[in-house]
């Protein structure tokens, strides 16, 4: 399966960029809804919910880019900003991972911005930031 | 009862670890309400807005081939259409009379008396050629396309609406009529509605096998209903299908069509307020029913305030209303759509849009829905009032997307928003539907319902279920007024006329030109009438007596009335023009004798105060008037000497007759406002009553009146023992006419000394009939009927009081008021010759010689005097008597003759009378008195006074006393022809002809009402239930009485025999302890219903009837006093039983050769007399007043219907998944007891309870149910049960299983941990309440445990 140094965003118009990411903030994760009760004859009742999967990355971007298909920090920026369901675009991200899976997803949480370079403006600012999208059907 | 799930989800929950819960609903708005006019192109000559009492004759159809909708309409005879869209009028040249009627593709007209159907076809429009399919034998006024085969036809039935029915072009014909249009007078002083008018207010449908007819009543302002049944061929009772207020006028609802959409019936019509509003609206609504027989009026049924006279139709999922083109239109709702629509709006939320759903036993529910795109926030069926359906399921695989069972419907209540940066969260705040429609309801008027009233009265002196009828008085249509209490009247140009003198009239001189009057004191005051005279007519005719002399001229004598009106305002009317007496003195001339005139111009219905005349001429005359004779253009009824005398009540239970010559009436204290009854009594008569002159005009009798308002306005039934006749009388004002005689068939019970005189006098809806007792056969057998037609006028006489019945009893004969008799003797003379007759009474039909009785005395005469010639004189003035052999008075002839009275009675007020032998008409040349000699001695021995009357008359002479005490019988006593004998009454039973309500069908019916459905899961229901010989249907503990309803498909006899001892005296057999209703078929229609006493098998009461053959359907009611049974949803009979004691335990049996098909044994079958709604009462507590104390469980139910029951066969489920917590509790239940005493409204019963006497002792506790005079026995047994079993409770904690519904059992166990224990019990569910969230899920159920 091929893989890629990037993730994909982009809004309900198409538009996005790819974004790099770094290894060690990559955490995909699956969560189970569903309830464990004890009987009182000592065994449990299991009630089973849906499996959600949220995907952590920690991108790493640029103020301005120059790399074709990049996106900087700005559209990742205006991206998690969509949050109108019924806007166009809406707040629904098409999510390709890095093994080129093309998902549905929101984002979630914050948006921390970290720069890891004294210049702040230009292709040479680099940014760090973390984000978590749900999968969405 | 429990919700019946697939295999597939069953095994889902029943797994040990599953998927969690489910839930998705679907949003349906409710309510259409057009505020304007969609689609606004009234064609030429379209009526306006508001109620129309003569409305333009239309009909509306959906098009599917122009998507629009079409008006047809009577356009002056002629059959035109309008489309929507268009203003345009389309002439289809075909004629027609009344209303058309569209049924699908069918149009229905009336043309030349006869019914049209034709094809529609859509594209155009055009109608296809016309089936002519009937002709009614009665004008048809109206037509209502049921289906594509079937129309009901409304009549023009003389009076009443008649239903016609036309299945293809077989006719079928309502045997009776809705009578409203006849029964009181709405005018008010105005004219009549034609009954081509009020025959457009109605509608038609199809539903079910049935063919349906709804009228609106437009006195009642209900909707009166009738339907035909095609399993029977039979039409039911007329019906209320829509109530009104019982205050007529204040609210009415006029039927414009009705249909039948998915399995409902739809009634369309405008409802208004009558009574005097500001501003008022006419609002349009569309009533639903699932059954066609009532209809509902909950908030949705209201669908426009435009007020114009909209007609429904349904059409390309969109519901129209349409007036003279004038179209509005929506998407179709679920409340429009019918009970089996799926076409309508909605709106499915899935199981992803629900974070939380939380149930309280279908009660209440709150529902949270996400709305992370304001999807619903902004969605206009998030709504209040609009129906939410809530499923709940579970994947039945991993993954799959869940399979889901219905588990409540509900109206949204409330809508909880929140709305936050970031947030977005709505609830909804649900209740159960029906719950909800039944808190809803606001009744709209005050209203009443009633069952059937019955009553059977022994005739046991304290019981005294009859009373006496009020206002008893004879009716007369001559009112003789002499002027002995006058006053001066006088008004600008009459002086007042003192006429009195001495107590009586005098002479009255005058000089000169003059113009004198005087007047009577108020009638009422002076007469023994029941009130003034009322006027009738513009003009009163009247005779003038008296005598005037003048000299040339006597005097011109005119008339005074004075009439006043309600207000007692008071206007005088005079006659002008008329002529004097004859002038008898110097000279005779000729006037009049007496004066006859009559006086024009007079206010129909003031009454009649008083009358007097005047007296004018131009030179001196001489006067004095004598009476005045009011004969024709009004009414007045004197009264009796014993006008509230009542039957004698005496100690072996029977009532007799308490006099002669008048009827007694005593009138029942039920059946309560009877319309329709069926009334029996019996009489014993050994009455004798010589032979008279028009024997047709004096009755001898007994028999039944219905229709009564009071003594003087009812219906009678009677066998006429003078004729031999039985005959239908109406009599109004107290004045008979024989509508209908015969001598029948059954004649009288011959018993040698007496005669048994069994009458039934019965009204269904305008038809009357007498029926006699055969005893031969012991069945009630019709004898003559009548049917009520229009120039009979009202069937009732007053707007204002109820309908009562009663017994009559008559002994009429020839006889007369009498002047007075004195039977005092002195010197062995007796003071009275005769006995005289007043003014206006009549001999001519008493026998020459015979017997007569004036009070408590008895006489035989030997010859009559006729009255003299050409009129009765006076009263006059008692002057003088002397030794010259008679007495003077003011009577005067002047050079008439004088010898007109010789051979007459001079009688006296004071109780002389003598035969006249001779006459002075001039006495003593005085020209004012006249003089008149007898032989009896006595005229001049005894003394009188100037205020004593004297009147020149006939009467009955040759008199020899035989019996009697009564030594002056006083004026207007009367003297009648003799008889002998009695007249006793043994029985009496009355029944009403509403239909009998158990608490089962007041529920429903209200339920109805209110838009709420009702269930009823203790019924004894069979499918199919085959009868071979005596057959058990079920076995009912402590019930007193039962409510069973079936089907057969055959003319088969039919029996229903039940436990129970009937207790009316004459039924009693030692050794019978159940009872037996049969039905047979006795060939060609004819049927009898018969009640046995069982075992003996005796034979008590038998009923003959006619009804079609075939397939018919049943319902046997009996309770505590009564067995009715209807055939075909008609009232067939009411045996009244004198009371039924049930047993602890009641068998109730089917037995024949047949198959009993929708076999239902009510469980609340308790009978209920009336209810009363007020306004504003909601349908919940209406429901709660139909209960009263008997502890009737009622729970929602998951299809959105209400469950009521006492106690039904419950569903056991078993419980596989452990429980997560199970509470208990053990207690003595101290409300219980071993021994229960138990007041209930009007009787004191024990009860022992076993179960709670062995497991917790002896315990003695009073309940009291003070309104229950039906079923006390059972609820008391149940609500001990109930008590009892509450000793054990539970709460248990599961996963969800959408199973169980409240009212089945649990079944739970479990192995408790480590020890092994095995704890089990079987729970009778109270509640459930069910969690369901994202994450978790939960049911707990509580309830009490089965014992044992």
């Amino acid at each position: 399966m091929p893989t890629n140094r990037y993730i994909t965003l982009q809004d309900s118009s198409g538009s996005g960029g790819d974004f790099a990411v770094v290894m060690g903030g990559y955490k995909p994760t699956l969560e189970k809804e569903q309830t464990i009760n004890r009987t009182i004859g000592g065994t449990i009742d299991v009630s089973q919910g849906a499996v959600l999967e949220r995907h952590e990355y920690l991108v790493r971007c640029r103020d301005t880019e120059d790399r074709i298909g990049y996106g900087t920090v700005h559209e990742l920026e205006r991206l998690w900003r969509l949050n109108n369901p019924n806007g166009t675009p809406s707040d629904k991200i098409t999510f390709i991972d890095h093994y080129g899976n093309s998902n549905t997803a929101i984002f979630i949480g914050e948006f921390p911005r970290s720069a890891i370079t004294t210049i702040l403006e230009g292709s040479g600012a680099w940014f760090f930031v973390p984000i978590s999208l749900f999968l969405v059907t | 009862m429990a919700r019946v799930l697939t295999a597939t989800l069953e095994a889902a929950i029943e797994a040990n670890a599953t998927y969690r819960a489910l839930v998705k609903a679907t949003l349906e708005p409710s309510r259409i309400f057009f505020t304007a006019i969609t689609d606004n192109n009234p064609f030429a000559g379209a009526e306006a807005d508001g109620i129309i009492d003569s409305p333009i004759p239309q009909a509306v159809g959906y098009s599917p081939a122009l998507d629009a909708l079409v008006t047809f309409v009577n356009d002056g005879g002629t059959l035109k259409y309008s489309v929507q869209g268009s203003s345009s009028l389309t002439s289809l040249s075909l004629s027609i009379t009344g209303n058309p009627s569209v049924v699908g593709d069918t149009l229905y007209r009336i043309s030349g008396g006869s019914v049209f159907r034709h094809a529609i076809n859509w594209s155009g429009p055009s109608l296809g050629g016309g089936t002519n399919i009937g002709t009614p034998a009665e004008g048809p006024l109206a037509v209502h396309g049921a289906s594509a085969t079937r129309c009901a036809v409304i009549c023009d039935g003389d009076g009443g609406l008649r239903v016609y029915v036309y299945d293809n072009t077989t006719e079928y014909v309502h045997p009776h009529r809705f009578m409203f249009p006849k029964m009181i007078d709405y005018t008010d002083g105005g004219v009549e509605r034609p009954l081509s008018d009020l025959a457009l207010f109605s509608g038609g449908l199809e539903l079910d096998g049935r063919v349906y007819c709804y009228i609106s009543n437009n006195v009642t302002g209900s909707v009166d209903a009738v339907f035909w049944s095609e399993v029977s061929t039979a039409f039911s009772d007329i019906y209320t299908a829509v109530p009104s207020d019982i205050d007529m006028g204040l609210c009415e609802f006029r039927a414009v069509n009705a249909y039948a959409h998915n399995g409902t019936a739809y009634l369309c019509g405008q409802f208004q307020r009558t009574e005097e509003l500001e501003g008022k609206k006419v609002y349009s609504m569309i009533l639903s029913s699932v059954d066609g027989r009532y209809f509902s009026m909950d908030p949705f049924t209201s669908v426009s305030y435009l007020g114009y006279r909209f007609h429904a139709a349904v059409g390309n999922a969109r519901l129209y209303l349409g007036h003279c083109n004038r179209v509005c239109f929506s998407d179709i709702t679920y409340v429009f759509n019918g009970v089996e629509g799926i076409d309508h709006l909605s709106l499915d939320i899935p199981d992803t849009k629900i974070v939380t759903f939380i149930d309280q036993s279908l009660a209440r529910a709150t529902i949270e829905l996400t709305d992370s795109d304001d999807f619903y926030l902004t969605h206009p069926y998030v709504k209040e009032q609009n129906r939410i359906i809530a499923q709940v399921g579970a994947m039945t695989t991993s993954g799959s997307a869940g399979e889901f069972v219905e588990y409540g419907r509900y109206i949204i209540e409330e809508v909880d928003e929140t709305i936050a940066n970031g947030k977005r969260g709505i609830t909804l705040n649900v209740a159960h539907e029906s719950q909800w429609k039944l808190t809803n309801l606001s009744s709209p008027f005050y209203t009443e319902l009633f069952s059937r009233s019955a009553i059977f009265d022994e005739l046991v002196p304290e019981v005294g279920n009859l009373y006496t009828a009020p206002e008893q008085a004879q009716a007369t249509s001559l009112l003789v007024v002499d002027l002995w209490q006058t006053e001066p009247f006088s008004v600008e140009g009459l002086v007042g006329l003192m006429a009195h003198e001495g107590g009586g009239v005098n002479v009255t001189n005058t000089t000169g030109v003059h113009l004198w009057g005087a007047k009577t004191k108020e009638l009422r005051n002076i007469l023994p009438i029941i009130d003034n005279p009322t006027i009738t007519s513009g003009s009163v005719g009247a005779r003038l007596y008296g005598w005037s002399w003048g000299d040339p001229d006597n005097d011109m004598v005119e008339l005074l009335l004075v009439s006043v009106d309600e207000d007692d305002n008071e206007t005088v009317h005079t006659t002008s023009g008329s002529s004097g007496w004859d002038n008898t003195y110097p000279s005779y001339s000729a006037g009049n004798e007496p004066i006859d005139l009559t006086i024009t111009g007079l206010p129909v219905g003031e009454k009649i105060k008083a009358v007097g005349m005047t007296f004018q001429a131009d030179n001196d005359t001489h006067f004095c008037p004598a009476r005045i004779e009011l004969y024709s253009g009004f009414t007045a009824a004197y009264l009796y000497d014993d006008p509230n005398t009542p039957w004698t009540a005496h100690a072996g239970s029977y009532l007799l007759l308490p006099g002669f010559f008048r009827p007694y009436l005593m009138f029942s204290q039920k059946p309560y406002n009877a319309t329709n009854f069926q009334i029996r009594t019996s009489f014993y008569n050994t009455i004798t009553s010589g032979s008279c002159g028009n024997a047709e005009d004096y009755p001898i009798g007994g028999g039944v009146v219905g229709m009564a308002q009071n003594g003087m306005n009812y219906v009678l039934g009677r066998w006429n023992d003078r004729l031999q006749l039985w005959e239908i009388v109406l009599v109004r004002g107290g004045f008979e006419r024989v509508l209908a005689s015969g001598a029948g068939t059954v004649a009288p019970l011959d018993q040698g000394t007496q005669t048994r005189i069994d009458v039934q006098f019965e009204h269904r809806d305008g038809d009357f009939v007498v029926y006699s007792f055969d005893a031969p056969t012991d069945t009630w057998t019709p004898q003559i009927s009548y049917m009520w037609v229009a120039t009979d006028g009202w069937m009732f006489t007053s707007k204002t009081e109820t309908k009562k019945t009663g017994i009559w009893g008559a002994v009429m004969t020839p006889s007369f008021k009498i002047t007075s008799r004195d039977n005092n003797v002195q010197d062995e003379k007796i003071n009275s010759d005769g006995i005289p007759m007043l003014p206006g009474e009549d001999i001519t039909n008493f026998p020459a010689t015979g017997e007569a009785m004036i009070e408590d005395s008895v006489y035989e005469y030997t010859s009559k005097i006729d009255p003299p010639s050409p009129y009765i004189r006076g009263p006059f003035q008692f002057r003088q008597n002397g030794d010259y052999g008679g007495l003077e008075c003011r009577d005067f002839g002047g050079v008439t003759s004088g010898s007109s009275g010789v051979g007459k009675l001079v009688a006296m007020d004071d109780g002389g009378n003598w035969i006249i032998t001779e006459v002075d008409m001039d006495a003593q040349d005085l020209h004012d008195r006249a003089r008149y000699l007898s032989t009896n001695e006595q005229i001049f021995n005894t003394f009188h006074g100037l205020q004593n009357r004297v009147w020149v008359t006939g009467g009955l002479a040759g008199l020899t006393k035989t019996t009697g005490e009564t030594l002056t019988h006083r004026i207007r006593k009367i003297c009648g022809m003799k008889t002998s004998g009695h007249l006793r009454c043994s029985w009496f039973v009355g029944v009403s002809g509403s239909e009998d309500t158990s608490v089962k069908d007041l529920i429903e019916r209200l339920s109805q009402f209110s838009g709420a459905r009702a269930i009823f899961p203790g019924d004894v229901v069979f499918d199919s239930f085959p009868v071979s010989g005596k057959t058990e249907v079920a076995e009912k503990l402590h019930v007193e009485g039962f409510d069973l309803r079936f089907r057969v498909a055959s003319s088969a006899t039919v029996t229903v025999e039940s436990k129970g001892k009937m207790t009316r005296i004459v039924w009693r057999r030692p050794t019978d302890n159940s009872f037996k209703i049969e039905i047979e078929h006795q060939g060609g229609g004819v049927f009898r219903v018969s009640l046995y006493g069982m075992p003996s098998g005796d034979l008590m009461e038998g009923y003959s009837f006619t009804a079609p053959t075939g397939a018919h359907e049943y319902r046997i009611i009996a309770h505590e006093d009564n067995i009715t049974v209807y055939m075909d949803g008609t009232w067939i009979d009411t045996f009244c039983t004198g009371g039924i004691n049930w047993p602890k335990t009641t068998q109730i049996y089917l037995n024949g050769s047949f198959t009993a098909l929708d076999l239902r044994l009510t469980d609340l079958n308790d009978w209920r007399e009336a209810i009363y709604m007020d306004l504003e009462t909601n349908g919940l507590t209406a429901v709660r007043d139909v209960i009263q104390e008997r502890p009737v469980e009622i729970y929602p139910r998951s299809d959105g219907s209400i469950g009521y029951w006492y106690d039904y066969d419950r569903e056991t489920v078993i419980e596989v998944i452990p429980p997560r917590n199970w509470n208990r509790s053990k207690s003595a239940p101290v409300e219980a007891a071993s021994d229960a005493i138990i007041y209930a409204a009007d009787r004191v019963l024990v009860i022992q309870f076993d179960d709670f006497h062995k497991e917790h002792g002896f315990s003695t506790k009073v309940f009291r149910f003070p309104n229950l005079d039906v079923g006390a026995s059972r609820a008391a047994q149940i609500f001990l049960q109930r008590l009892f079993e509450g000793r054990r409770r539970h709460e248990v904690a599961i996963r969800p299983n959408m199973k169980l519904e409240i009212g089945d059992i649990i079944s739970v166990s479990e192995t408790l941990t480590s020890t092994g224990t095995l704890e089990e019990a079987d729970v009778i569910i109270e509640g459930i309440g069910l969690n369901v969230t994202s994450k978790n899920s939960a049911m707990l159920v509580r309830g009490r445990e089965v014992y044992p």
